[in-house]
């Protein structure tokens, strides 16, 4: 049994030989005439921006530059990696994570925490005295001490 | 773990410090506000998963976009089948793609390694009483440190194929639900469940569609769907040494990044290959470089007959390669819409060339409008959808420890496939390799392959070259189209299968059927089995001389042993009645056994005594029936011997007693010569009984026809010869019934062609059939000529597992293969022919061939593969040495003194050298003309009573 893709019949090379009767002396793709028509109007802003004229010398250059270009880009692609795919696969380059060479951090260090001995606490004035030993008398008045409420589920080091 | 988390994770960073600059405004306010302190559930940071992934139910995995349903393939046999067989499958295939128009579909092949270490752990927990070590003597644990050494870096691995199927796509309520699924399952729980439960049919249709011949798909199980991710997301490195426990509930986002925290992925731009870098349990801080090829152009192959099914065709490099392919089977509709296009197209490009500017076409034009007709015929002509197109994207990967490793094994591929097949080495690595993980996405269009279904199923990747087991004996390894371990335990087919346990080794002389069974015996003693070895040449005596087997082994020479050790009343052993407490009614089986095990007797016995009358007595009818009447009246009590019969056959008082009277003679007169079937008197030879691991039978000196020598021209000595050995076949058979039913038991009975000449070869093969699943007995039947085996009715059927071996001649190579159930005239005989024959080089060697003998061994379970038998290890010297049974005259002369104890019982034969005239017809006559009732009856109870289990079995 033989068995074989259909990939023949979509690798058709679709070309414009040129206006009729008047055979261009190149072949070319349709995908390379659209390419380069998109890189010739590129190439055209750029020289623009630059600062170049528009003249004819300056637009033959362009038109070099841009067969250049487009010769180069036509080069790789294919049938078997269109235009879309190859920009696609271009942009996943770029896209794909890289090796982290430099180290991130270091050794972790606690030296810019502020470490002190004892929370602050309230001053110890007098009003303050007087209800302590209020509460240490009776410790079922109803409303327990806040204090006590706040260490709640810390063992204590003794 | 890959790229695309990173701007995740400072997000989820950034989160975290808001949650606790929360958390310290909080603690200002603490002292105006009381218990609102603590912040709850909300410090978990919520997770994404980096896959496409979201969560698995059952088989079913849903990504954010769609749901598909993971199947796993069954493997499929290619290797000698018939290429109609081929055929059938890659068509059964293409009609399972074809069912599933409008759908993706995602294959991967990947395989799950088997290192001989595992091997050797199973084999261990499964030697059960194994031999006990003889001190000074090669252990069991050397033993099996060196069956190890020897297969050093192998690997069994198992290729393993996994198909997803796109079931449908998930819209923006399906996702919401999921989404709040915590808060919906407390209020709404249906809601929840509501997406899979409506697409239940679908998934139904679906399994049953792939379930069917073909692919033989079935769900995967949560720890394969484990698996399957677990060597996606770490592609190309080691497999992982334990898993993650697999939970039977459904996988949620945040359990996915149990496979996704195992490894990373980086590569430089453009660069060959992918890292991927291994960071949790026995693979953290691995590093594997990874190749990512594609599929390009591709020839028409010619699948069956030619080439190798194309996935397939990968298995044949050293190292594992990984396939994941995307298929979009397409709608005939979207197909004929691109084909008119296409059409158009090659129109408009041959009006361009012609009409506009008068030049002629290229030739291609012409021939993709013919292809495109061609497409378009396939498509719409016939009733089966075998034309349906696909769209497909094949990727590989290869994987090595550093990147030129990688690509070295990337570009073997290469040239594997070279030239039918273009393999492509694509860029953006990273994007592809992450296609492999089930559930991303297609990362890029580029390399697609357009076929029919035909086309993408005559890949075959289920294609595999996989035969015996995981937990026996070693034999060697497998020659065809990968280099894989071959391991076979002799009892699974009786234990786990239900199979019979009868194999038949077939080879040619000097092809190694001695060395093979040898090797056999012996590993398998070493893993605890018991053996009783009929040998009539008597070579393989020399294993009991092998020190660790010396203590527990004993030869016998037949020839040589006390009177009555072959009477045939003898051989067939008494059943007992606790071998049968497990039947329905134990008593009356029991009984019926025993009937039958007494006319088993008397059949053997007049057997025995019509093959040593001459052949005139013999042919007489009167003979048979004084024969009949005198084995009648002895009886098959298990006391009963020869010698009775011939007092009986005296006492006949009927109208033939002058006759009975002259057979009785011609018996008497031979009685010296079969002085092993009569005991004298009180000396019975089964009244000692011993428990010995390996019992050799040899029967040196016996006197055997030649191969191919039809019975008529057998001289007397020579059917003596075979009688005894009849005899002694169902002597070997009787050690079976006298040790445990369930401890594994081994009966090798070489020289078996005399199986089919006398006729109670085919009652002995029933019998073997028959019991050696029930008694755990593994039957080892070895001849030159296949054909011997054929003879016997309905062997082939019985038979579980065959080894061939080299065979010259064209009709025994076709008998060979019709053992093997492999198609007959598809050129497999030319396989046969050339089984380890060595190059034409060498032939003027005087150097011995000492190259490994090659077998096609089929395992009983499906597997037929050509093998190439390996004792080849340090460990194993001393067993290559005493198997060695090509004769050598410079070798010590050490074997005399059997010799001499094998001499004297050839003298009673000596004097017997009248060519007495045998005839065939005697055979038949007894088998067709035999008048017992009750014998007749019996002897087809046993050859029917349980023959369609067997059958079925086998």
């Amino acid at each position: 049994m033989r068995v074989r893709t259909d990939d023949e019949v979509y690798r058709v090379d679709a070309v414009w030989l040129g206006p009729p009767k008047a055979t261009f002396p190149w072949r070319a793709r349709y995908v390379a005439w659209g390419v380069g028509i998109v890189v010739f109007i590129l190439v055209t802003a750029v020289q623009r921006q630059v600062g170049f004229g528009f003249d004819f010398i300056n637009t033959g250059w362009g038109f070099v530059i841009t067969v250049a270009l487009t010769r180069f880009i036509c080069a790789r692609i294919s049938h078997e990696r269109p235009l879309s795919s190859v920009l696609t696969m271009w942009v996943r380059e770029l896209n794909s994570p890289r090796e982290r060479t430099a180290g991130a951090g270091g050794a972790a260090s606690a030296a810019r925490i502020r470490v002190n001995r004892d929370r602050p606490r309230r001053s110890t004035s007098a009003k303050a005295v007087k209800r302590a030993a209020r509460a240490a008398r009776s410790p079922h008045r109803g409303q327990p001490d806040r204090r006590k409420k706040e260490v709640r589920g810390v063992r204590t080091p003794a | 773990m890959f790229g695309r988390r990173r701007d995740r994770n400072r997000r989820s960073a950034a989160q975290h410090v808001a949650q606790h600059a929360a958390a310290a405004r909080d603690d200002r306010k603490v002292y105006s506000k009381r218990g609102r302190r603590l912040p709850g559930e909300q410090a978990v940071p919520s997770y994404t998963p980096s896959i496409a992934a979201r969560s698995i139910d059952g088989h079913l995995l849903r990504t954010g976009q769609e749901v598909y349903a993971w199947y796993k393939l069954a493997p499929q046999r290619w290797s000698f089948r018939s290429d109609s067989q081929r055929q059938d499958l890659i068509a059964a295939i293409a009609g399972q793609y074809a069912e599933l128009q409008g759908r993706w579909m995602h294959l991967r092949v990947t395989t799950r390694p088997y290192p001989i270490r595992m091997w050797a752990e199973a084999h261990v927990h499964n030697a059960v009483r194994r031999l006990p070590d003889t001190p000074g003597t090669l252990s069991f644990d050397d033993y099996m440190v060196g069956e190890q050494q020897q297969l050093m870096g192998r690997s069994m691995a198992e290729k393993e194929v996994y198909l997803g199927v796109q079931v449908q796509t998930r819209n923006m309520m399906d996702r919401a639900v999921e989404r709040a699924a915590p808060v919906l399952r407390k209020v709404f729980p249906d809601a929840v469940d509501a997406e899979l439960v409506a697409i239940e049919s679908e998934v139904d249709h679906l399994d049953q569609v792939i379930g069917s011949a073909g692919l033989e798909g079935r769900p995967v199980t949560a720890e394969e769907m484990s698996w399957l991710m677990h060597r996606s997301c770490s592609l190309g490195l080691p497999a992982p040494r334990n898993l993650p426990a697999v939970p039977g509930a459904p996988w949620e986002p945040e359990d996915l990044a149990s496979f996704t925290d195992a490894a990373d992925f980086h590569q430089e731009p453009y660069a060959p290959t992918v890292t991927v870098r291994g960071r949790t349990g026995s693979n953290a801080g691995i590093k594997r470089h990874v190749a990512v090829l594609t599929v390009g152009l591709m020839h028409g192959l010619q699948i069956p007959e030619v080439d190798d099914p194309w996935v397939q065709r990968s298995d044949r490099l050293p190292a594992a390669v990984e396939w994941s392919a995307r298929i979009y089977v397409r709608r005939p509709e979207e197909v004929s819409g691109e084909l008119t296009r296409q059409m158009n197209k090659v129109r408009s490009q041959v009006r361009h060339y012609t009409d506009e500017h008068e030049l002629e076409p290229p030739q291609s034009l012409a021939r993709q409008a013919s292809r495109v007709l061609e497409i378009d015929d396939e498509m719409t002509s016939g009733f089966t959808a075998l034309g349906t197109r696909v769209r497909s994207w094949w990727r590989l990967a290869v994987s090595g420890p550093t990147e030129r490793e990688a690509l070295r094994l990337a570009q073997a591929l290469l040239d594997l496939y070279k030239p039918k097949v273009a393999i492509e080495h694509p860029e953006a690595q990273y994007a592809i390799a992450r296609e492999f993980i089930p559930g991303e996405p297609l990362s890029s269009s580029a390399y697609l392959r357009r076929g029919s279904v035909l086309w993408a199923a005559s890949a075959v990747p289920t294609a595999t070259a996989e035969v015996g087991d995981r937990r026996g004996i070693l034999l060697g390894e497998t020659v065809t189209a990968t280099r894989r371990p071959v391991a076979w335990d002799p009892w699974m087919a009786q234990e786990l299968r239900d199979a019979s346990g009868l194999t038949a080794m077939v080879a040619g002389l000097g092809a190694g059927k001695s060395f093979l069974g040898g090797g056999i015996v012996y590993k398998t003693l070493r893993a605890g089995a018991h053996w009783t070895l009929l040998d009539p040449s008597g070579p393989l005596a020399a294993l009991c001389e092998l020190p660790e087997l010396r203590p527990y082994a004993r030869p016998i020479n037949l020839l040589n042993a006390q009177p009555g050790i072959l009477n045939p009343y003898r051989v067939v052993a008494e059943p007992q009645l606790d071998h049968f407490l497990d039947e329905e009614d134990p008593e009356r089986t029991w009984r019926r056994e025993r009937a039958l095990a007494a006319a088993t007797r008397r059949r053997l016995v007049l057997d025995v005594l019509s093959g040593l009358l001459p052949f005139e007595v013999a042919r007489l009818p009167h003979t048979r029936i004084v024969l009949l009447r005198a084995v009648r009246t002895v009886g098959g009590r298990p006391d009963a011997h020869p010698g009775q019969v011939f007092e009986a056959l005296r006492r006949d008082a009927s109208e033939h007693h002058e006759h009975a009277v002259v057979v009785a003679d011609f018996l008497d007169e031979m009685r010296e010569r079969m002085s092993l079937l009569i005991p004298e008197v009180d000396a019975d030879p089964y009244n000692e009984q011993r428990d010995d691991r390996l019992t050799v039978l040899t029967m040196a000196g016996l006197n055997l026809p030649k191969d191919g020598v039809g019975r008529e021209h057998w001289t007397d000595a020579e059917a003596l010869g075979v009688e005894m050995l009849n005899l002694a076949a169902w002597l070997t058979q009787r050690s079976i019934y006298e040790r445990p039913k369930d401890l594994r038991k081994g009966v090798w009975i070489d020289e078996a062609f005399f199986l089919s000449e006398v006729p109670t070869g085919r009652v002995l093969m029933n019998r073997f059939a028959r019991d050696s699943r029930k008694w755990n007995v593994r039957v080892l039947l070895s001849s030159q000529i296949p054909a011997d085996f054929l003879k016997i009715q309905g062997f082939v059927t019985l038979l579980d597992s065959v080894f061939v071996g080299r065979l010259d001649d064209d009709q025994a190579q076709a008998d060979a293969l019709r053992l093997l159930k492999v198609p007959i005239g598809a050129g497999y005989e030319q396989v046969v022919a050339s089984l380890g024959r060595r190059p034409g080089g060498v032939r003027n060697n005087t150097e011995r061939d000492r190259a490994p003998r090659q077998f096609i061994f089929g395992d009983g379970a499906g597997g037929v593969e050509r093998i190439r038998i390996d004792f080849s290890g340090p460990h194993l010297e001393h067993l290559r040495n005493s198997l060695d049974t090509t004769p050598d005259a410079l070798r010590d002369g050490h074997e005399q003194p059997e010799v001499e104890l094998s001499s004297p019982p050839q003298d009673p034969f000596a004097y017997a050298d009248e060519p007495d005239e045998f005839d065939d017809e005697l055979a038949a006559d007894l088998e067709v003309g035999l008048v017992d009732p009750e014998l007749v009856d019996s002897t087809h109870g046993e050859g029917g009573n349980r023959r369609p289990g067997r059958e079925g079995a086998a």
